[in-house]
């Protein structure tokens, strides 16, 4: 089993049943007396807290403390919750009894949590987090990666239709921000100087926001997936999570990317094995920056290459590339989407990129490493970036993944029926379910593109100045170095809000951050910060 | 009802009266509620003091309050039933505001009530409203409806709570440890079947504190 529950405190179960024959008797004497079944008590999940002032960036749950144990309760009536507190010098002992459809919501939660993750190869926690000063509350699965599925909406305090959470981190970090600065507000009755309105130019907004050091802790990774990214276990598009999944796409056809044609694979087991996970190798990979100085031109030399060798390089189910100094037609006359990803990368970088194989280790690995999620649509703009984007397996009719690099609304990929092409990026079809991050500066591009108020940043053609007009929505692609990016999202967003932004949202780690936000003041031209590789305008 | 197989196991609660007989101590439990009394659940994340002091309204009588309808009178001129909901509008407030805005407000009292002052509200079929300053920062507002003394000599109330709920608890746990040690009950705010006013009402109190 992926989920498990750790054992909890020895009288638990005594505790829980006597606060039930206290507080719900005419339940269970009803139950009783009708020869019903007496009310039955789930095994306990550990019970978590964060507090407000412990919630400053995503990385705040190390600073979970454990406060408990929670308990379902079923049968006779609906369900409840019994918790049983914990103290560090004391027996436990019982702490509440909680009826109606917060008990509810926690029983599908952990439903949905049975359904996506219960025959997962990693394994998990159960666990329950707490943060009421955020109206917060959620499952959580504490593993490889946490998990969460939110019991209390805080968002608006609606509560949404249960499916995974992807933003509860960030949403917790930013609700915890604003919190703060409503409270602050609200007791100090001081005006902030930093909220009198916008002075200066964009870049000073941005500055501001940037100039801080509050904490020396590495961001870890974001939680959120941007608007319009595909939620994990929920595709845009499908049905919710918990019912069931959508319909098989066609095998072979362009819908299913990696799926290999004939001639293409020659142990389908196990080349799709090295196509999702790749080959084996030892050692940790060393940190990287969250945004690459990636050489496309040595990117797209290599992609040409591939496709005009002699023989020309095909697609391989599993087929990968020998050495960093293979040549194309000669060394290798196959090669699947991840080893060509992966060699494309490691010859555009210097040093090397230790890039790992296999798409699924890929898309891990770009993850952990904190690159900014991105969105398919967005991965449509000539913006100056290079994006990566996966298609999971769970999410193809051949259970293949598949990776690909976009730049310039165009693919660098090998699929199959092909091998090594670049095509469109269109985000729709199988493109339109896929995870794109950002992952380098298109280091070819002399800036400047075909998209309106668009500006693409690159070498001496980076514009200076930039206009923001009012009740007018933008998107930035900052870059931070040093301190600066130990910045906080919700800190960030704090401060564009302070300035004037409305509806501020800000996604990514470490040095790479996507803010959006509405501009509420006067229409304002300002200088550009270097911090800014790419703004655009985008629709509201 | 199923749970989710990692939650399996479940264990049979004992029958009520193999616990009754398992308990330490005896006698007869007494209780008291307030029949027909539930808080909504909050429409939005910081509305606690407007789910608190609608429900509180609705339970003195038949009334027109809704949350956001004493949201939009208590930040006029924001509507914060139209244009303005989910917005400016969704910020924390004072209770004793609102229920002065529905007509319920009686006192503030800058402390937790006795277990006997609960029962006394309760009694008198009066709600009575807290607010709950959590540890670490932040608050939020609650109503109890209820008290219980159990066989054993232990109290608890009855919490109405617009985030979480029903709640029963122990009441020492209410006064100092909602959800965690340190979540202290810092005001209580007592209600009142119809207030009389003059001149439009109380005047604010400026002491008053805020909470979502």
């Amino acid at each position: 089993m992926a989920i498990k529950t750790p054992p909890g405190p020895a009288l638990g179960t005594q505790i829980v049943g006597r606060a039930v024959n206290d507080l719900m008797p005419d339940r269970a004497a009803a139950a009783v007396a009708a020869g019903g079944a007496a009310p039955q008590v789930s095994q306990p999940m550990p019970r978590y807290l964060v507090k407000l002032n412990d919630l400053t960036d995503v990385n705040f749950l190390v600073k979970a403390v454990q406060i408990g144990w929670r308990y379902l309760i079923v049968g006779a009536g609906p369900a409840a919750i019994a918790d049983v507190k914990q103290v560090p010098s004391g027996a436990p002992s019982f702490d509440s009894l909680i009826h109606g459809d917060f008990a509810d919501r926690l029983a599908q939660a952990a439903d949905l949590a049975a359904q996506q993750y219960g025959s997962h190869p990693d394994e998990f926690e159960a666990r329950i987090l707490e943060i009421p000063s955020i109206q917060m509350s959620a499952l959580w699965l504490h593993g490889p990666r946490d998990v969460f599925f939110s019991t209390l909406g805080g968002q608006s305090g609606k509560q949404p239709s249960m499916l995974e959470d992807t933003s509860f981190v960030l949403r917790a970090v930013q609700a915890a921000a604003a919190k703060r600065k409503t409270t602050t507000q609200k007791v100090d009755k001081m005006p902030n100087p930093e909220e009198t309105g916008l002075q200066g130019a964009i870049s000073e907004l941005i500055k501001a926001a940037l100039n801080l050091n509050e904490t020396a802790r590495q961001l870890g990774q974001g939680q959120v997936q941007g608007q319009g990214q595909p939620k994990r276990d929920a595709p845009s598009g499908g049905p919710a999570a918990g019912q069931p999944g959508p319909a098989p796409l066609p095998a072979g056809s362009d819908s299913d990317p990696a799926a290999p044609l004939a001639g293409e694979a020659y142990d389908l087991s196990a080349g799709r094995d090295l196509a999702n996970y790749g080959e084996p190798t030892g050692g940790a990979a060393a940190a990287v920056p969250a945004l690459l100085t990636l050489d496309m031109a040595q990117v797209r030399a290599f992609l040409h290459a591939c496709m005009t060798s002699t023989p020309r390089v095909t697609y391989g189910l599993g087929k990968k590339i020998p050495s960093l100094s293979s040549v194309p037609g000669r060394d290798f006359t196959q090669v699947d989407c991840s080893g060509f990803v992966r060699q494309a990368l490691r010859l555009g970088t210097n040093p090397t990129l230790a890039f790992p194989d296999g798409s699924v280790v890929q898309h891990d690995w770009i993850d952990k490493q904190g690159f900014a999620k991105s969105t398919p649509a967005a991965a449509k703009q000539s913006d100056g970036l290079v994006r990566i984007a996966f298609l999971r397996p769970q999410d193809t009719s051949s259970h293949i993944g598949h990776v690909v690099l976009i730049a310039g609304a165009r693919t660098l990929e090998s699929h199959g029926g092909t091998g090594p092409d670049s095509r469109d990026w269109t985000a729709t079809s199988w493109q339109a379910s896929t995870f794109v991050y950002v992952l380098a500066h298109d280091t070819s591009v002399a800036g400047g593109d075909a998209m309106p108020r668009t500006l693409a940043l690159a070498g001496a053609a980076r514009p200076t100045t930039f206009t923001v007009q009012h009740g007018h929505r933008y998107r930035a692609t900052l870059v931070l170095s040093g301190l600066e990016q130990f910045a906080s999202n919700g800190l960030i967003a704090g401060r564009l809000q302070g300035y004037g932004f409305s509806n501020v949202i800000v996604t990514g780690s470490g040095g790479t951050r996507v803010a959006e936000g509405t501009w509420n003041g006067p229409d304002t031209t300002g200088q550009l910060d270097s911090h800014i590789v790419s703004i655009v305008e985008i629709p509201v | 009802m199923a749970l989710a197989g990692f939650l399996n196991p479940l264990q049979e609660l004992a029958p009520p009266m193999q616990m009754a007989e398992a308990a330490d101590g005896g006698g007869a439990s007494s209780s008291g509620s307030l029949q027909g009394f539930a808080v909504s659940q909050q429409q939005e994340s910081e509305w606690c003091w407007a789910a608190v002091s609608s429900s509180v309204a609705n339970f003195y009588g038949p009334t027109q309050w809704t949350q956001c309808g004493v949201a939009s009178a208590e930040l006029a001129p924001l509507n914060c039933c139209g244009s303005d909901a989910g917005g400016a509008c969704n910020q924390p407030w004072y209770l004793d505001r609102a229920l002065t805005r529905v007509g319920h407000f009686d006192h503030i009292s800058a402390s937790s009530a006795p277990f006997a002052g609960v029962q006394a509200e309760i009694g008198g079929r009066r709600p009575l409203g807290c607010r709950i300053a959590w540890a670490g920062g932040g608050a939020h507002f609650v109503a109890l409806g209820g008290w219980l003394i159990a066989a054993d000599g232990s109290l608890y109330v009855n919490v109405c709570d617009p985030l979480y709920g029903p709640v029963s608890k122990k009441y020492d746990d209410f006064v100092s440890a909602y959800i965690t040690a340190g979540d202290d009950w810092t005001h209580s705010y007592f209600t009142i079947g119809t207030m009389l006013v003059a001149g439009g009402g109380a005047a604010p109190n400026p002491n008053s504190p805020i909470s979502a």
